[in-house]
């Protein structure tokens, strides 16, 4: 009996341990992307604030008389700032550690602006202030550095003062989402324009592929004819080539049509895939010849049979190439960068564009991370929605 | 699923079987005069140079060989005859229609679309939902009452969208442009080609010619394979030799390219070790032409191309850490994956993200992370220090405050972060189904044997994993020698761009596309990218052979 109970407290403790692992690594998978989606709604003040705080918020504001003022937990009490003060920190000039602060405001200048009489201390030149301190002058300071008072009301009651570093103040924030983020980087870097132009080179690439890998992998995998599997080995080989070393060629091809800056030249080299007709050719194979041979009786073309019998039943395997082509059309980024990226903003992709803002934006990081969240809304939606349709696609194909 | 169905109306058979014959024999002469006469035009011409002579000499040769061929086997009524034909008819005719739409600005003209492409977009979405409802209302193959009327609204709303973008502006801009003398005998060439390779392909020719099973199998074949090979030929194979050719000359692109042999790659690789005497500089040591690539002790490595040799050392650091992070964690990941505790697709699902997310969109993300005064990376790593600095016995640690982005000994460290975290989901997924494939009676029988968890995970999955561990290496390694878009994101102001700090997180691509696009030396970029191409084929080959290896011992 002890035993049975132990091996199930295992158990609990295997599955408890397997979740926090799993957790674990999907935290580190998923803030980054909660940082970046937090932060596209985020004032820039707020992005570059220290400590970072992953919700976007803004500083409360109260309405008193009429003026709008900004809200500070002073003390444990809630107040408005009224006014900042520039504080001067003084000391005398034979004993520089002891300090007073004053308002620069009360502080005059020895001998005005025109011949300011100055002191050396250490080395260093000094002016000479006479500062009034609790109503009292106290001549001959030297200036040593300045920071920011505050004078902090209540709301209810503005005599009710407190005056306090306005830099180390606490604050009074509450959630608020800066949605015009997406608005202003779509104007500013064409957004909206690339997010078509985008979509439009990922259907006609993921179209197209679709199109020439049915028509070649059906050839390659069902009709026999001399020098066809050795076609197909160059396929193979083919897929090994890395992408680099097209890209000079291809770069001198697209200028010679006329196609550099143009979506053209993102489209129709990529269209015609070694990896998807290798994908389909191995799909088409597996398929029974039972299943067509009752349309070849009947005299059916081969053109018949393949989008009568083959394409419906490869619907699986055409998802898993369009999802690919999709996801490859839609963030490739090297080449559109080489051959698009010079040229006018209307042609670009989102790829292109997402590069070129994070590097004239550096100073508007909220509005980067507003063009990421813009960049990655439809790969992500399409997974999402593709990957429940692959999983029971899979599980049901045509024969059983 | 909609079935696509073609429109069906029948050509008008001109001529019997042996007339058509005849005129196709002859009409071989005239085709073959006008390819030769294509090819004396290409020769002679000085404005035809680079990639669309060589694509307009190889066009007519091939033209003037097939055009030959078929004449004399139609001569002699040999069914080759017939084939080689076919073949150059119907290679006129993808030719002329493709000329026509670059001549009548098609390919170009999908800027324009691309403006008013956002028109249609609602529409078309409308169309994917109804096409998606329509999959989802079939049951076990049937039709529901449903599947027309979704049918109709999804055609429509295809129609609907095609309007809303412009497609009668479009045709009526196209029909205009045809009207000029150019387009108008591209079009006349190509519907003749049509029409002779369509009436050669008919089942009279067959007959009358003899044609063998195997013969027509393989036009089909050929027919079928056509619109992919000759993309792969004009986009691929073509575009490889060309750059070959390319690497061993000296081109800027703006002159005709000067053939130096194997000169750029000698450029790139040459080496020389040195080793000092007491007080002797590294620059006086070397020979003339060779710079100081790196000291250890009292040796002195040279090389002529630094710079090159700097993204070697670069790109080997890179991926000898990025490798094993982004593979290792991947498998374990695999390993936690492998298990049916209820929603561990959910977890599947978000491991995947970072690598649909785009190089670009990554790279951004954790340019954010990074940031020195306001990123999440140093303020935890404050508050780390702070908890370690709180424990009893433990030497105090300071705050390191790096500087992610702008430190040359962080820079590549960070790209390796970035790459990695990209890429763990997306191999343990693949690992995933490595496991997955795994007999378990295997496990079983260990298990009966007395194996404990990890001499199970040594002596049975990892076995079990090589194809998988061996694909996943391989093509994260690809990946890892080819680095390049993280570089251009997160450095876009270092020139060259992408190399970071002090050239810290330059590549090989990243020095390739500096040679090729910001020097514009394209002979010099090409032998950069053959070497590179050797390095990665070498890589993969040492993967695969240990696999074999291990397979076999």
């Amino acid at each position: 009996m002890p035993a049975v109970t132990g091996s199930k407290r295992r158990a609990v403790l295997n599955r408890a341990g397997l979740y926090l692992g799993l957790s674990a690594f999907g935290l580190l998978m998923l803030f980054p992307f909660a940082v970046v989606a937090f932060g596209s709604l985020k004032t820039v003040s707020d992005v570059n604030r220290y400590p970072p705080r992953l919700l976007p918020a803004t500083q409360d504001v109260v309405e008193v008389d009429g003026e709008e003022l900004e809200l500070y937990r002073i003390e444990g009490q809630e107040r408005v700032l009224v006014e900042r003060v520039d504080i001067g920190i003084f000391a005398p000039p034979d004993d520089l550690e002891a300090t007073v602060q004053a308002p620069t405001r009360d502080a005059e200048r020895r001998g005005g602006f025109l011949d300011t009489e100055t002191v050396e201390v250490d080395g260093e030149e000094y002016e000479l202030y006479d500062v009034t301190i609790g109503g009292e002058l106290v001549e001959g300071l030297v200036q040593l550095g300045s920071t920011t008072a505050g004078i902090f009301a209540l709301p209810e009651d503005r005599d009710d003062t407190v005056t306090a570093n306005v830099r180390t103040a606490q604050t009074v924030d509450s959630l608020s989402f800066q949605t015009s983020n997406f608005r202003e980087v779509t104007d500013l870097q064409g957004l909206d324009r690339s997010l078509t132009n985008t979509l439009l080179v990922t259907i006609l690439v993921v179209g197209g592929t679709v199109l020439t890998s049915i028509l070649g992998g059906y050839a390659f995998a069902r009709i026999q004819f001399p020098g066809r599997d050795a076609i197909f080995l160059v396929y193979i080989g083919s897929i090994m080539v890395p992408f680099v070393i097209l890209i000079i060629p291809l770069y001198q091809l697209m200028v010679a049509l006329g196609w550099i800056n143009s979506l053209a030249a993102l489209v129709f080299p990529f269209i015609f895939n070694a990896y998807g007709t290798f994908l389909m050719r191995q799909f088409f194979v597996s398929i029974p010849k039972d299943l067509e041979e009752a349309a070849v009786i009947d005299g059916a073309s081969r053109w018949t049979i393949l989008w009568r019998i083959f394409v419906p039943l490869s619907m699986p395997a055409i998802a898993t190439l369009a999802t690919f082509m999709f996801l490859y059309a839609w963030n490739s980024f090297i080449w559109p960068f080489i051959v698009i990226g010079g040229g006018n903003l209307d042609n670009h992709v989102l790829t292109v564009s997402l590069q070129q803002l994070g590097g004239r934006a550096a100073n508007f990081p909220h509005l980067i991370m507003a063009g990421v969240m813009i960049a990655i809304a439809v790969p992500v939606t399409v997974f999402v929605l593709a990957q429940r349709y692959f999983v029971e696609n899979v599980a049901t194909s045509g024969i059983k | 699923m909609a079935s696509i169905r073609l429109p069906s109306f029948k050509l008008p058979r001109l001529l019997d079987a042996p007339r058509w014959l005849t005129l196709l024999t002859v009409w071989r002469l005239v085709h073959a005069l006008a390819a030769a006469a294509a090819l004396v035009l290409v020769l002679t011409s000085e404005t035809i140079a680079g990639p669309a002579r060589i694509a307009g000499l190889s066009a007519s040769i091939l033209l003037l060989l097939l055009d030959l061929g078929g004449f004399l086997g139609l001569l002699r009524r040999r069914s080759l005859g017939r084939s080689l034909s076919l073949a150059a008819d119907y290679l006129t005719f993808m030719g002329a229609v493709i000329a026509l739409l670059q001549a009548n600005g098609v390919f170009v003209g999908m800027d324009a679309l691309g403006a008013t492409f956002g028109r249609g977009v609602p529409y078309f979405a409308v169309a994917l939902l109804a096409w998606l409802l329509g999959g989802a209302v079939v049951k076990e193959g049937r039709d529901s009452p449903l599947t027309r009327p979704l049918r109709i609204i999804g055609w429509l709303a295809i129609g609907a969208g095609l309007l809303a973008v412009g497609l009668l502006p479009g045709l009526a801009t196209f029909l205009a442009r045809t009207a000029r003398p150019l387009p108008l005998g591209l079009l006349a060439v190509a519907l003749l080609s049509a029409y002779l390779a369509w009436r050669t392909f008919q089942g009279d020719m067959a007959l009358e010619l003899r044609i063998s099973a195997t013969s027509q199998r393989t036009m089909d074949g050929l027919l079928f394979v056509s619109p992919n090979l000759l993309g792969f030929i004009a986009f691929f194979a073509g575009p490889l030799l060309f750059s070959l050719v390319v690497s061993l000359t000296e081109w800027d692109a703006f002159g005709a390219p000067t053939f130096v042999g194997l000169g750029n790659y000698a450029n790139i690789l040459s080496l020389n070790v040195q080793f000092l005497d007491a007080g002797q500089s590294a620059s006086a040591a070397l020979p003339a032409g060779y710079f100081t690539w790196f000291t250890v002790g009292s040796m002195v490595v040279g090389a002529r191309d630094v710079m090159f040799w700097t993204s070697i050392r670069n790109i080997f650091v890179f991926t000898l850490f990025a490798l094993p992070l982004s593979t290792i964690p991947a498998l374990l990941l695999a390993t936690l994956l492998n298990s049916k505790a209820p929603g561990i697709k959910v977890f599947r699902a978000i491991y995947f993200i970072p690598s649909i997310a785009g190089v670009v969109a990554v790279a951004l993300i954790w340019r954010q992370l990074f940031s020195a005064t306001s990123g999440w990376l140093n303020y935890l790593i404050s508050r780390f220090v702070v908890f370690w600095n709180g424990l009893p016995l433990v030497p105090q640690m300071t705050d390191p405050r790096l500087q992610w982005l702008s430190d040359a000994d962080i820079a590549l460290f960070s790209l390796v972060i970035v790459f990695s975290w990209m890429f763990i989901g997306y191999n343990a997924v693949l690992f995933l189904a490595g496991l997955q494939g795994i007999d378990q009676t295997l496990h079983e029988a260990a298990m009966l044997d007395g194996a404990n968890r990890w001499q199970r995970f040594r002596n049975v999955t990892l076995p079990g994993l090589r194809p998988t561990t061996f694909f996943v290496i391989a093509s994260t390694g690809i990946l890892t020698l080819q680095l390049f878009g993280e570089n251009v994101v997160l450095f876009p102001t270092t020139t060259p761009i992408g190399a970071g700090p002090e050239n810290s997180t330059l590549t090989p691509v990243v020095y390739l596309y500096d040679q090729g696009f910001r020097r514009f030396s394209f002979g010099y970029a090409s032998a950069v990218a053959w070497v590179l191409f050797i390095l990665i084929f070498a890589f993969t080959l040492v993967q695969f052979r240990r696999q074999r290896e291990r397979v076999e011992g």
